[in-house]
Formats: C-alpha cells, sequence, structure tokens
C-alpha cells in the first residue's frame, strides 16, 4: 500500500483532522483516486476504531474524534467520488425513535455504517413512525435502523415495523435496531430483521444485510 | 418438617419446611415475606444476603437447611439511613394533636418517621426495601410496569399497604404500658420521595413522565384534606422531585447568602446551584453505575467507585477508561487466585472484561453528572469555584469515599473541601414538612427553583463527551 494511503488510515485511527487536512490533497496531488483514499485511507482507519471499541479499548470520544477526521477527509475528496462515479454499497435511514432523545449511540452506529461505505440519511432523534416511512418512500432507504434508550420508548419501534407494514414496504426493506435495552428477545417479538448489541458489529450485520438485497 | 427458628429485625418466628424441599434459605425466608436484600439476583456473588445460621454466616440465596436451625437476619446497616430531626414543642391548645408520619419513598428503599406533633418529638424510624422493587429496579422500569390503571393501582396498592405496616410497626413499638398508639392515632402525613413515587402512591399516573417532554400530572406541593390529612413535598419537575426540595428545606440552603450546590447522587442524579435568591435545578440519567449493586461483582456502586479510583492510580485503567488486563494480574494477580478458588468454574479472562466494561459505564455515569455540572455553571454563569459548599446527598451519595470521586474526577477540584455529606436529608424534609411553618417554606422553595432541561441541549452535550475522561481535567 501507497505510504500516503497508510498515513491517511493512521491519522483517523488517531483523530487528527488537522493532519488529514493535510495529507489527503497531498495524495490527490501524487495521483491517488479518491476511491483509494476513501476505500484504503479513511474507511480502513475508522474501521480499526470501530474494532477497538467493540474489544473496549477505546470509548465514545475516540470515536467521535476519529469520525470528525474521517468526515473531514470523505469532504476534501466528494467531487472527485461523484466524478469517479463511486457510488456507496447501499442507503440506510437511521433515528432514534418518538419519545426518546438519546442519540449518542445513534450516531456512532451512523459513523460505523458510513465507514463501510454506506449511504445514511440521519433523520435525528424523536423520530415520528411517519417520518420513517417517508424516508423509505421518498429516498429510497434499504435498511431502516432504530434506536431506542428508555424501556418506555422500546415499544415504539414496534409501532414503525407496523406502520411500515401498512405503507406496504415491509418486505422492501430491513429493519435493524438496537440501544443499551434492546435485546435479540425484543428483536423477535417485534418482527425485527437484524439485532446487534453494539456499533461496530451494527455496521457489518448491515454491511452484510445490504450486499444480501442486491445479490 | 424442619423447623427453622428465624430472628428477623428483633422478633422471632418459627417457620416448618417439608424436609426434602431443596429450597434455600432466601426463597423460604421470602415466602414467609421476610426480604431478603439480593441484588447480584441470588448468584452467589454479592454476599449482601448474608445470614447467621447457628452460629456460622451462610449465604441465604444458596445456603439450603437439611436441618432444624436458628437463623439469624439482621439488616445491613446502610439499608436504612437514620436521624431523625426534632420539631419542637408545640403549645398546648387542649385538642390532642396526635401523632404524624414522615415518608422518605425512595426508589429502592422507603423510610418511615413516627412523631409526636404536640412534642415535635421523633417516637420511632424504621425502613425496608421498597415493596415495588420487583417491578423494576428505576423509576422508567415503574412508569413501564404502570401501563395501565390495574397496574398502576396494585403499584399504589403495594407501597400503600407497605407503608400501612410500616407504621403500624412504628406504633407497636413506640407503645407503652401506659400508652398504647394505633395507626388511627396518625393524623398527618408528610411524604417526599421523587415525582413518579409520589405519583404512584398518590395512584396518579407517571406514565407522561417517562416520554419527552416529561411532564408530570401533578407537581404536588398542596395538602389533601382527608383521614390523616396528607401533604407531599412540592415538585420542580418530571424528574426533579419532592426529595429534592425536601434536601433544601433539611440542609437549609433556601436560606443561604453564598452560591451552593445540592447534589443528589442515585441512578438518577439530581442538581440544585444557587442561593436564598433562586435555584436553578437540572437532572442527569447516571444508569446502573450508580445504583445499588454494579460493577461485576455487584459491590455497591459506591464502592465501585473506590475500587475504580484504585485502579487509575494503579495504572489498571488510563484516564481514558481503557483497562490494562497485565496491569490488573501484576497488581490484583491474588484477587484473582482468591476468586478461582471459590467457584468450580472461574474464567480470568472473561472476569476482567466484565470489570472493563463495568468501568465504561462507571465512565458513562460520571460523564452524565460531569454534563450536568458543566450546563448549569454555563448557563449560569457561576463557575465551579464560586461554589462555597457542597452537599451530597441519596442512597448513593450518603455512601460515596469523596476522595475516590475527587481521584476519578467526579467531583472536580474546585469542590475540595467544601463537601458536605448529608446522609438522608430527603427524609429529614418529610420530617419537617409536618410543620405548618415548614411547608410554608417548601412552598417558596418550589417558587424560587428553576428547571432547565438537558434532553435535546447542545451544551449538555458538548460537556457530557468532555466529561468522559477520568482524572482531574489539565488546565
Ligand atoms: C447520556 C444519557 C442521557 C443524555 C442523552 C444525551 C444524548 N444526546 O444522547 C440525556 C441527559 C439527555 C438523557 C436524558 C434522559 N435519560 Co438518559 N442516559 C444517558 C446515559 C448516561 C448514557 C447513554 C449513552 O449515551 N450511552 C453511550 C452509547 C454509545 O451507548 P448506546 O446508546 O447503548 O449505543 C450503543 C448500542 O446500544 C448500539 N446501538 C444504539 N442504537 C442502535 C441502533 C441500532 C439499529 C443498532 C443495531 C445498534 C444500536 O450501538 C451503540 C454503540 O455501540 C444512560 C445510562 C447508561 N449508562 O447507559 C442513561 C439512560 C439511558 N437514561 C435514562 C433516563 C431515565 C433518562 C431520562 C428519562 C431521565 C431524565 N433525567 O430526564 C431522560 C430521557 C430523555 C429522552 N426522552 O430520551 C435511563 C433509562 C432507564 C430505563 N429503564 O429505560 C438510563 C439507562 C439511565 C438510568 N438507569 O437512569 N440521558
Amino acid at each position: 500500500m501507497k505510504e500516503i494511503i497508510r498515513q491517511i488510515a493512521e491519522a483517523v485511527e488517531n483523530g487528527k483532522a488537522k493532519l488529514i487536512k493535510e495529507l489527503v490533497p497531498q495524495a490527490i496531488e501524487e495521483g491517488c483516486s479518491a476511491q483509494e483514499i476513501l476505500g484504503e485511507g479513511l474507511l480502513p482507519g475508522m474501521g480499526v476504531i470501530g474494532d477497538k471499541f467493540s474489544k473496549n479499548e477505546v470509548f465514545v470520544p475516540e470515536v467521535l474524534v476519529s469520525a470528525r477526521a474521517m468526515n473531514k477527509g470523505v469532504e476534501l475528496i466528494k467531487p472527485l467520488l461523484q466524478a469517479e462515479g463511486q457510488t456507496s454499497i447501499g442507503k440506510v435511514c437511521i433515528g432514534t425513535v418518538e419519545g426518546d432523545l438519546h442519540d449518542i449511540g445513534k450516531n456512532i452506529v451512523k459513523l460505523m455504517m458510513e465507514s463501510r461505505n454506506i449511504e445514511v440519511v440521519d433523520l435525528g432523534a424523536d423520530v415520528s413512525a411517519d417520518r420513517f416511512v417517508e424516508a423509505v418512500k421518498n429516498e429510497g432507504c434499504e435498511v431502516v435502523a432504530l434506536s431506542a434508550l428508555l424501556t418506555t420508548t422500546m415499544p415504539v419501534m414496534g409501532d414503525v415495523i407496523k406502520a411500515l407494514t401498512e405503507a406496504g414496504l415491509r418486505d422492501k426493506v430491513k429493519v435493524m435496531i438496537g440501544g443499551a435495552p434492546v435485546n435479540q428477545q425484543f428483536a423477535d417479538m417485534i418482527g425485527a430483521d437484524i439485532y446487534t448489541d453494539d456499533g461496530a458489529q451494527a455496521g457489518l450485520a448491515c454491511e452484510k444485510a445490504l450486499k444480501e438485497m442486491h445479490a | 418438617m424442619l423447623n427453622i427458628k428465624v430472628i428477623y429485625e428483633g422478633t422471632e418466628r418459627d417457620l416448618s419446611v417439608p424436609f426434602d424441599s431443596k429450597r434455600t434459605l432466601k426463597d423460604i425466608l421470602e415466602d414467609a415475606g421476610m426480604a431478603v436484600s439480593a441484588p447480584c439476583g441470588g448468584m452467589g456473588i454479592c454476599g449482601r444476603c448474608m445470614v447467621n445460621v447457628d452460629g456460622k454466616e451462610e449465604l441465604a440465596c444458596t445456603y439450603v437447611p437439611e436441618k432444624d436451625m436458628t437463623v439469624t437476619v439482621s439488616r445491613r446497616k446502610n439499608d436504612v439511613v437514620k436521624s431523625a430531626p426534632e420539631l419542637g414543642e408545640l403549645p398546648d391548645v387542649g385538642v390532642p394533636l396526635g401523632l404524624g408520619l414522615a415518608l422518605d419513598l425512595g426508589t429502592t428503599t422507603v423510610a418511615a418517621f413516627l412523631y409526636d406533633l404536640q412534642s415535635g418529638k421523633c417516637l420511632g424510624m424504621t425502613g425496608a426495601e421498597n415493596a415495588q422493587r420487583r417491578f423494576g429496579a428505576d423509576v422508567i422500569s415503574r412508569i413501564r410496569y404502570a401501563e395501565n390503571d390495574r397496574k398502576m393501582l396494585q403499584l399504589t396498592s403495594l407501597i400503600r399497604e407497605q407503608v400501612f405496616d410500616l407504621g403500624m410497626e412504628l406504633c407497636a413499638a413506640a407503645s407503652t404500658k401506659e400508652k398504647q398508639y394505633g395507626m388511627q392515632d396518625i393524623r398527618y402525613i408528610s411524604i417526599a420521595g421523587n415525582t413518579v413515587m409520589q405519583s404512584l402512591f398518590a395512584a396518579i399516573t407517571p406514565k407522561p413522565i417517562g416520554e419527552a417532554p416529561f411532564t408530570p400530572i401533578s407537581l404536588f406541593g398542596e395538602e389533601l384534606v382527608a383521614e390523616p390529612t396528607m401533604y407531599y413535598c412540592p415538585c420542580i419537575s418530571g424528574y426533579v422531585g419532592g426529595d429534592i426540595t425536601a434536601g433544601i428545606l433539611s440542609t437549609g440552603i433556601y436560606e443561604a447568602d453564598e452560591t451552593v450546590l445540592l447534589m443528589d447522587l442515585g441512578t438518577n442524579c439530581e442538581f440544585a446551584l444557587g442561593d436564598r435568591n433562586g435555584f436553578f435545578c437540572v437532572s442527569a440519567p447516571a444508569g446502573p453505575s450508580f445504583g445499588r449493586g454494579a460493577g461485576s461483582d455487584q459491590l455497591h456502586g459506591s464502592e465501585f467507585i473506590s475500587l475504580a479510583a484504585r485502579f487509575l492510580t494503579e495504572g489498571v485503567i488510563d484516564e481514558t477508561g481503557r483497562f490494562y488486563g497485565d496491569k490488573y494480574r501484576e497488581k490484583h494477580g491474588e484477587e484473582l487466585k482468591k476468586r478461582a478458588l471459590k467457584k468450580a468454574v472461574f474464567d480470568a479472562e472473561s472476569y476482567m472484561k466484565q470489570l472493563a466494561s463495568d468501568i465504561r459505564s462507571l465512565q458513562l455515569a460520571k460523564a452524565a453528572v460531569g454534563g450536568a455540572l458543566g450546563t448549569i455553571f454555563r448557563e449560569s454563569g457561576i463557575s465551579a469555584d464560586d461554589v462555597k459548599r457542597v452537599y451530597v446527598a441519596g442512597g448513593f451519595g450518603s455512601f460515596l469515599d469523596p476522595e475516590s470521586a475527587f481521584t476519578l474526577g467526579l467531583f472536580p477540584e474546585a469542590f475540595r473541601g467544601k463537601v458536605v455529606m448529608t446522609g438522608n436529608s430527603a427524609g429529614e424534609g418529610a420530617c419537617l414538612a409536618l410543620r405548618q411553618e415548614n411547608r410554608e417554606i417548601l412552598k417558596k422553595i418550589a417558587g424560587i427553583c428553576t428547571y432547565r432541561e438537558l434532553s435535546g441541549s447542545k451544551v449538555f452535550d458538548e460537556e457530557y463527551i468532555e466529561a468522559m475522561c477520568f482524572g482531574q481535567p489539565e488546565e
């Protein structure tokens, strides 16, 4: 691998946004393609952090700092990516369900998905079932990811699934759910397709699901 | 049948159990209506259900009686907090005032205080684990359980029956040959609890408190004339309840000329910052680490804080919260060996993994406190240095080792030398609320408290992430 690409990966891992701002343009100058910078530098750097997060070696702040560095890099190569016709592997909408304002976990899941080259439409927190349905209709999202941190708002995830069914969209999408009080048993009960208990696994599971859907 | 003589809280009872029941002592005691605290869920690891069987210490949750025996159950001293203020004597106007019952309704424990309303003297106090506890450890779980009227009323009757029992127990204990007391002598009941506990006691649905924007149906603070008359301390919001206004009353900080801070630490933490002119109140959820029985060993949350502080000093964890297994083996190898001996199957790796994840959850709790403090300081324009005194209250706060709290950065360095452990300030406030003049003060307190919602606050989010590292921040 090219030295500069390796340095980019390392800078993301260490959360060095400033360094990224220098390294990415330099890589472009050296003739690296945007796809190379993204696929071999920025995303793998974030991937390392995701793994460490899963293993309890790093925590929320480190993930957020690395994400900032990654996003800086993505911003810089965006025009080039579009020119190269580089596309993501699929589209997801994510949100914390209605009545619930906890979004830190959801944001981490979003980052882990982005680090796997998945396009994520972030609906924010306190999102009504209708807004999820609209996002699927209007934005063509293939996976709906729901987060809930309160035992009182967990049942709302079931309501979203119902709303998707009523809108006739249930078999067009995969629904994944998560959040501290959620577990596999609950996912089975409300008929969600995927549950994972941390963000890094969520990214992996989503990638797998999208690939299966496109296969 | 086996005969088991039980000495429970000073009273003796005889139980008969079939020979081959294979039931644990804990189950047997609980069936007979005697609560045994077992935060680890009866796994035989926390040691909190220790009882004395014929002079030997045994764990009630694993011990299966196979012979006749005498069991002594003594309550752990930290289960119920004890101190009751004197209310001062009232002039005798010829009409007997009767008794007053003050209640501190905690999510985990309930304390009751019996007063002679005339003399203002406390005749006795007692406490027990909240009878609603098996329907959830925190308020959100109780709200969830009370989803319909039938289930809510079930929780209401549980707590009311429990209070009745505690009242009877106190009356009986206060009775002498000359003077017999009964529940009919209780003329006044004053109650301090968080908004959810007060709602459940009053049979008002707590449901709206469980979802944004968390607006309770009642903020209380009024007297309900009934027989006996009931008074609930005023609440400020869904998450800053009557226990906080009661605490502001009993600590006397509503009269403070200088800036003071009241911190009630528990699974949900409440903060009141200000002086006699007004208080800013916020609440922040810390989660299970700040409860009873947190941590891998189901250590009391405050004990786990001390352990974590030690880890930080020894380098077993660093300030980012990363846990170093090799360092743990080096410093705590003996501990691992001891554990391995105690258990048939013991996997050191998975034990350490659990420790590492407990540290992470403590880190979230620490960050929630730091985030809340950071937010009120930033938004009130008051700095941590301006604070002259810090009152630490709450079931969790009362057992906290302040030194460990400083080491971990749970208390900012600016609080050094200012921390006062207030014990059960809510309970004392409830007692004071038996007097009319103090209820007037409570009304004033409710009037000068302003609540700031942290959910959805950008400032909180920043301060929360900022506060996630252990130790004191470098300048
Ligand atoms: C921070 C926090 C807050 C902050 C939230 C800030 C924010 N912007 O998110 C604030 C202060 C606003 C808050 C408010 C409240 N909170 Co709060 N909060 C917490 C706290 C301390 C940490 C949560 C967190 O950020 N964790 C870190 C992240 C990284 O972990 P995570 O969210 O679990 O996400 C991971 C996984 O679950 C998974 N995941 C998450 N989402 C998804 C989605 C998918 C699709 C998948 C696959 C995976 C996945 O991946 C993530 C990364 O690994 C917890 C306690 C705790 N220790 O958990 C309480 C806690 C969740 N809160 C609680 C409560 C009660 C409240 C309040 C009601 C109380 C109050 N005082 O007002 C309000 C309610 C607000 C609302 N309507 O949502 C309770 C819930 C209890 C219960 N039985 O439900 C908790 C458990 C604390 C407690 N025991 O008291 N809270």
